[in-house]
């Protein structure tokens, strides 16, 4: 009995580690393609159509690797601090770029 | 008809140069003359033999079709040449032997095949 | 994440692509479709197969219109080409103003000049549409759906690339008859001998959809609207007599389009006439002469003449403003094969059929790499069930899809929304089916119908088309016998598929138990059969 209570914890703790890192990946990882990507087309100086199109092209690239990376890492919590940090830095590229 | 001509020459290109490359798989050089994988000499040659031919093969297909539609092109055949390969060494072992043995005359003159 | 790269990678290649397999499968099937959504619609007007190609064509297209459209500002010709057999027309009329879109379309025979009335059809267009806006629901939530489905079958290509141990070595490596090795080796080899485009394909298809996954950076584009002032001021100014149709005969057309011909080496396929008949009159000849598909929609040239046959101008191709719009181009022709001649559109079409290969073997592998461990839960259940609807009974769906446009009334009202509406019906049963004989009973009966509707395509062509088989092969109609064979080649391998099902022996369960599986490292105690002895094959 103790074992299969101790086999359910062990699955919840793995769905829960799951979700959290889809969580970031999907979402963090959204938000950190869109900064990340802008920010690069900013620096480089490209404006409209040319903006546009290299935006998309590596928003895509970035989202993949982020995604990847999520679930690279040993420990969720080691993910979540790493992608959140990571999100924050290319938060502030963004602004960056915007600023200039 | 030229064009016709001009694709057959390029997918055989591909297809013997994807043969040549198979053979650096044990279970492939296995049923050819080699009998088993070649030595690292043997394997460079037969290497530099199959992109020597994508090569001309490639330039065949960007002579066609430019550079840009030419590479497209030369992929593509490249992707099918390389299931064709696959499909050859599973249903017709025969023939993938037989043209394996005639390439590697070719390609390897002298010294011994098999890897020590 | 569960200990090294390798197999946190295999975790998510897994699971990004599983969950949404069946999905995957419809979209890459129809996607693959889609490079010859032209000659599907082609088949499915068969009101068009008694047109012949004919060097008498623009003769009667020109006849056409002076009788027909003698006061147009605009005559557009295209002419019968490798995609298209029949003569088609177009005209914009005088008072038109600035309108961008085409006037009035006549399709006509080429050999004879007649008009030609074609029945209503989704044709290939539903297909294409399908396959990244689905039907059905809002545009926007349809793209935003393939958009999501895309993005995880593009982490899954990535994931399955780092996860592959001897990439390599199993290059050429296809074991029949060894049960699981075999159903690796097919996914495997579709997949890696297809790679650059596999990657393309999705990669471009994500790009493509980017509008709508990305609304942060919508760019406000101002559309650029030619002026209309001097279309109008031509209009009033037109002499509004009818064209001569004996001066128009006897103007050089001919050897305007051998110039073109000559300078591009390729065929032309549209004319377009300003002015017909006056003395002003120019003549634009087109045809698929792109080199470079960075210049984008726009990258083939034109030649203008005027009506002495003498070249008074050349359209160049245009070019990318940059490179990011280059590659962007690129990307976007490779997609949509909008460049393809017929060589270039059987090669893509040919790697479109291995991508959906790879998706229904890897979601039958999934399956089948469980089946002695997971037979009766609930998730290996569900997967095995739908990999029968959406496998097999897509199959089904698309051969019923054509049977229903030649078996519903040709004057039928809103019989292209019948013909989608069978398409889903038939679907639907057969993800029902599936669902409910998820064995190899289910996977037999389904590809077995679906070989049987696709075999007998051909027959029901030559019996409900307005010419038979004998008429489209004694005048090298490629597109209609290639249709036909195409559909018994695939009707031969969903036979051959169903045939190898029912040989094939079933897997017994090893332990069958209707509680979630706790991890098999952990496994405490041995569960065993309960009297429910359920098989899967697949």
């Amino acid at each position: 009995m103790k074992s299969q209570t101790v086999n359910r914890v062990a699955i919840n703790r793995e769905r829960l580690d799951v979700a959290l890192r889809t969580l970031i990946a999907v979402a963090l990882g959204y938000a950190f393609s869109a900064w990340l990507s802008s920010a690069i087309a900013n620096f480089i100086g490209a404006d409209g159509r040319e903006h546009e199109v290299l935006v998309r092209m590596l928003f895509f690239c970035v989202y993949c690797t982020f995604i990847l990376f999520t679930f690279i890492f040993d420990t969720t919590k080691k993910a979540s601090i790493i992608m959140t940090a990571l999100s924050a830095l290319a938060l502030c590229l963004y602004s960056i770029s915007t600023g200039l | 008809m030229s064009i016709i001509l001009d694709v057959v020459f390029a997918f055989v290109l591909t297809y013997l140069s994807f043969l040549l490359l198979s053979l650096g798989n044990k279970k492939h050089a296995g049923i050819t003359r080699l009998t088993s994988i070649p030595s690292p000499l043997l394997l460079i040659v037969l290497h530099s033999l199959a992109y020597l031919l994508m090569a001309i093969s490639l330039m065949n297909c960007i002579d066609v079709w430019k550079t840009e539609i030419g590479v497209v092109v030369w992929i593509g055949l490249l992707q099918l040449a390389s299931v064709m390969v696959s499909a050859t060494f599973t249903y017709l072992p025969t023939l993938y032997t037989v043209v394996c043995n005639y390439l590697l005359l070719v390609a390897f003159w002298g010294p011994r095949l098999r890897e020590k | 994440m569960k200990g090294n790269v390798r197999k946190s990678m295999t975790w998510l290649h897994t699971w990004s692509s599983i969950l949404v397999g069946w999905l995957l499968f419809a979209i890459f099937f129809t996607g693959t479709l889609s490079f010859f959504r032209t000659e599907i619609t082609y088949w499915m007007q068969p009101e068009q197969h008694a047109a012949v190609p004919s060097e008498k064509a623009l003769e009667h297209g020109l006849r056409y219109l002076a009788i027909n459209a003698p006061n147009a500002s605009e005559w557009q010709l295209s002419l019968p080409d490798a995609r298209s057999n029949t003569l088609d027309l177009s005209w914009r009329d005088a008072n038109a103003g600035n309108e961008r879109r085409r006037g009035p379309r006549v399709m006509l025979n080429p050999s004879t000049g007649e008009e030609i009335k074609v029945r209503e059809t989704a044709g290939g267009n539903f297909l294409y549409r399908f396959h990244f806006e689905l039907y059905g629901i809002d545009r926007t939530i349809g793209r935003w759906i393939v958009g999501v489905v895309s993005m995880m079958m593009f982490v899954a290509i990535i994931s399955g690339v780092i996860m592959h141990r001897k990439i390599f070595a199993d290059f050429f490596m296809f074991r029949p008859k060894k049960k699981l090795l075999s159903w690796i080796d097919g996914h495997a080899i579709s997949a890696v001998l297809a790679l650059p485009f596999h990657i393309m394909i999705t990669f471009s298809g994500l790009i493509l959809l980017g509008a709508t996954l990305l609304p942060f950076n919508s760019e406000e584009r101002v559309r650029h609207r030619p002026q209309g002032t001097e279309i109008r001021q031509n209009a009033q100014q037109q002499n509004l007599a009818s064209p001569d149709i004996n001066a128009l005969l006897a103007l050089p057309i001919s050897s305007m389009i051998a110039h073109a011909e000559n300078t591009w080496q390729v065929p032309v396929e549209s004319l377009s006439i300003t002015h017909p008949g006056k003395a002003n009159a120019q003549f634009t000849l087109s045809g698929n002469n792109r080199t470079q598909l960075s210049a984008g929609r726009g990258g083939s040239s034109a030649l203008v003449f005027n009506a002495q046959g003498e070249v008074i101008n050349e359209r160049p191709a245009s070019v990318a403003a940059n490179a990011s719009q280059a590659t962007y181009n690129y990307l976007d022709m490779l997609h949509q094969a909008r460049f393809a001649d017929t060589l270039t559109r059987w090669l893509l079409f040919f790697a479109g059929i291995l991508g959906t290969i790879m998706v229904g073997t890897g979601s039958v592998l999934w399956v089948v790499k469980r089946a002695k461990q997971q037979l009766g839960e609930f998730g290996f259940e569900l997967v095995r069930g739908s990999n029968i609807g959406s496998i097999a009974g897509l199959m089904c769906a698309t051969g019923g899809y054509f049977w229903v446009n030649r078996l519903l009334p040709a004057d039928l009202t809103s019989r292209s929304l019948w013909e989608i509406k069978v398409f889903f019906a038939i679907w639907l049963v057969c993800v029902v089916a599936g669902v409910i004989w998820r064995d190899k009973k289910g996977w037999v009966i389904q590809l077995g119908f679906a070989a049987v509707l696709f075999a007998l395509v051909p027959l029901l062509d030559h019996l409900t088309s307005a010419t038979g088989l004998d008429f489209a092969v004694a005048n090298g109609d490629s597109l209609r016998v290639g249709f036909d064979l195409m559909c018994i080649t695939l009707a031969a391998v969903l036979g051959y598929a169903a045939y190898h099902v029912k040989k094939a022996k079933a897997v017994k369960a090893k332990r069958v138990s209707s509680t979630p599986s706790p991890k098999r490292k952990d496994r405490t105690r041995q569960d065993k059969p309960q009297g429910d002895n359920s098989e899967a094959l697949i």
